[in-house]
């Protein structure tokens, strides 16, 4: 198992290196030059982008439009931002069964408004499978809504702090839902809490601890509360080390996660290789602790001014004790940066477990529109 | 600086040869317990309580795999006749439960199959647990 995940690795990077192009910066492409904060607002990245954040937008894109709410035209105060997402997908899904599919993903706009010198409020809405006898009141729900304190306003460092409904802050924080390190790493999809987070966001280091309980009005996936922090050190230009803990409790059971995340950004070929790797030990009652292991190694890299490609290959164990309980993902993303508003995406994912040796293949290939308003 | 250099590159020689030496930790064979508790928080949650499907939230079908009580909610539907239960400990190979992880057509999880050895508890649980955990002994 060990020497064919190797070749996999080597491989899936060797594809990332061959493509001719240059790095620049985009979400996935943090460096010590990029923090989340270098281009959002939020200190855990994603949601509103700031003034440099709209500037990369604007330049990373095939045809460089203006890359404000509505492209500008449409002007707000100034203590108020707004925006949004808008993406679906098509295309042939394997589970094992052949299907083709087509389906919304985000449909959902925020709003972002300052109150003071130094705090603001953060809130998104969006459309959403409803819940089931409560269909009324929760076909748009609100998947992030809290307050900011920033100690620096106007720069990307500082402490900040946040209190109300937002995803923990833990990991390499990808946008990508399916990887393991998301859907088996702690903040998997709808999976907000309510919480506070004390973060401090340094050029050389950043560190971010979130308590969260459960949300007390939607039964969403997460019923756990807990805490988790996250830390990562640039200890060179290209290179950055961090640690993560989280632990979560709920009825039944609790879980202890530990985890190393580091990215590197190599020169030559330009390429960021990033990694997250989590044990995991689930401990249920009366009876049980499986230990897991779940990790993911991704190489980003813009192969044109406007084309970036991913290919990631995600490793997730679900009890270690045990053989052939692996599975393991090669995903390959492929961006295309239309405009500074568009984004098509062609994804794929080929799925095995235990390499092919414990179940059916599995993936998809899909075609994937987004548009930020 | 320096120091924090050496601490951090320390702690991550540390973390990273931890998980590294994980894998070659002597493996057995599926000697997990069948139980519910175990088949739920193991196994259904993670798989099959995503937060548009069989989540206490969505629902999906009517089942829910979140926590242990809606689970053996889910696990009970249909009691007055053992052929619409997802469970069937008299014939756990035609439990709905077992022929949905192991079917050709819409088998579950649809977006991610179990392993042959989690399908393997899930029967041995039906066979040897499900009827006094849910309370259907006779």
């Amino acid at each position: 198992m060990t020497r064919r995940y190797a070749l996999a690795a080597v491989a899936a990077i060797a594809l990332c290196a061959a493509a001719g192009g240059r790095a620049a910066a985009y979400p996935q492409l943090l460096s010590r030059e990029a923090t989340c904060t270098g281009c959002h607002l939020s200190p855990a990245g994603g949601g509103p982008l700031g003034e440099n954040g709209l500037a990369i937008a604007e330049a990373i894109s095939r045809w460089g439009t203006a890359a404000e709410f509505f492209y500008g035209k449409v002007h707000t105060p100034s203590w108020l931002t707004l925006g949004g997402d808008l993406r679906g997908a098509t295309g042939y899904v394997q589970t094992p069964e052949k299907l083709l599919a087509s389906f919304p993903m985000q449909i959902e706009g925020w709003g972002r408004a300052v109150l003071g010198p130094r705090l603001s409020l953060y809130v998104n809405l969006g459309s959403r499978a409803s819940q089931v006898g409560n269909e009324g009141a929760t076909f748009a729900w609100s998947r992030e809504h809290y307050l900011m304190w920033q100690q620096r306003p106007g720069e990307s460092s500082g402490f900040y702090v946040r209190a109300g409904r937002f995803m923990p802050v833990f990991g390499l924080r990808l946008v990508e839902h399916p990887t393991y390190i998301r859907r088996w790493g702690g903040t998997p999809l709808y999976g907000e809490t309510y919480g506070v987070a004390a973060e401090y966001i340094d050029p050389a280091y950043e560190v971010h601890a979130t308590g969260f309980l459960r949300d007390p009005i939607l039964a969403t996936p997460e019923h756990a509360n807990g805490a988790a922090v996250v830390g990562e050190v640039r200890i060179r230009p290209r290179l950055s080390l961090g640690a993560e803990a989280m632990y979560t409790s709920s009825p039944g059971e609790q879980k202890y996660r530990i985890g190393a995340i580091a990215r590197w950004r190599l020169e030559a070929p330009e390429l960021l290789l990033q990694f997250e790797g989590q044990f995991m030990n689930q401990l249920i009652e009366p009876r049980g602790a499986p230990k897991q292991i779940i990790a993911e190694l991704l190489a980003s890299r813009f192969v044109t001014g406007a084309v970036l490609l991913d290919v990631g290959l995600g490793l997730f164990d679900e009890n270690v004790a045990i053989t052939g309980l692996h599975r393991e993902a090669l995903d390959v993303n492929v961006h295309w940066f239309a405009t500074s508003h568009i984004e098509a995406i062609a994804t794929g994912r080929i799925e095995t477990l235990a390499f092919g040796d414990a179940g059916p293949l599995s993936g998809y290939a899909l075609a994937q529109l987004h548009y930020r308003l | 600086m320096v120091g924090a250099m050496v601490r951090a590159v320390t702690i991550g020689r540390v973390v990273l040869a931890g998980l590294a030496a994980l894998p070659a930790c002597d493996q057995t064979e599926n000697d997990r317990p069948p139980t519910l508790p175990y088949i739920t928080l193991a196994i259904l949650q993670p798989y099959c309580a995503q937060g548009v499907c069989h989540s206490s939230y969505r629902k999906e079908s009517g089942y829910a795999f979140d926590t242990l009580d809606a689970a053996r909610e889910s696990l009970l539907i249909g009691r007055s006749g053992a052929a619409t239960r997802l469970v069937n400990p008299d014939e756990p190979e035609a439990s709905l439960l077992y022929t949905v992880l192991v079917r050709k057509i819409r088998r579950m999880p649809y977006d991610a199959p179990l392993p042959d050895k989690d399908i393997e508890l899930v029967l041995r649980w039906i066979e040897q647990k499900a009827a006094s955990d849910l309370g259907l002994a006779p």
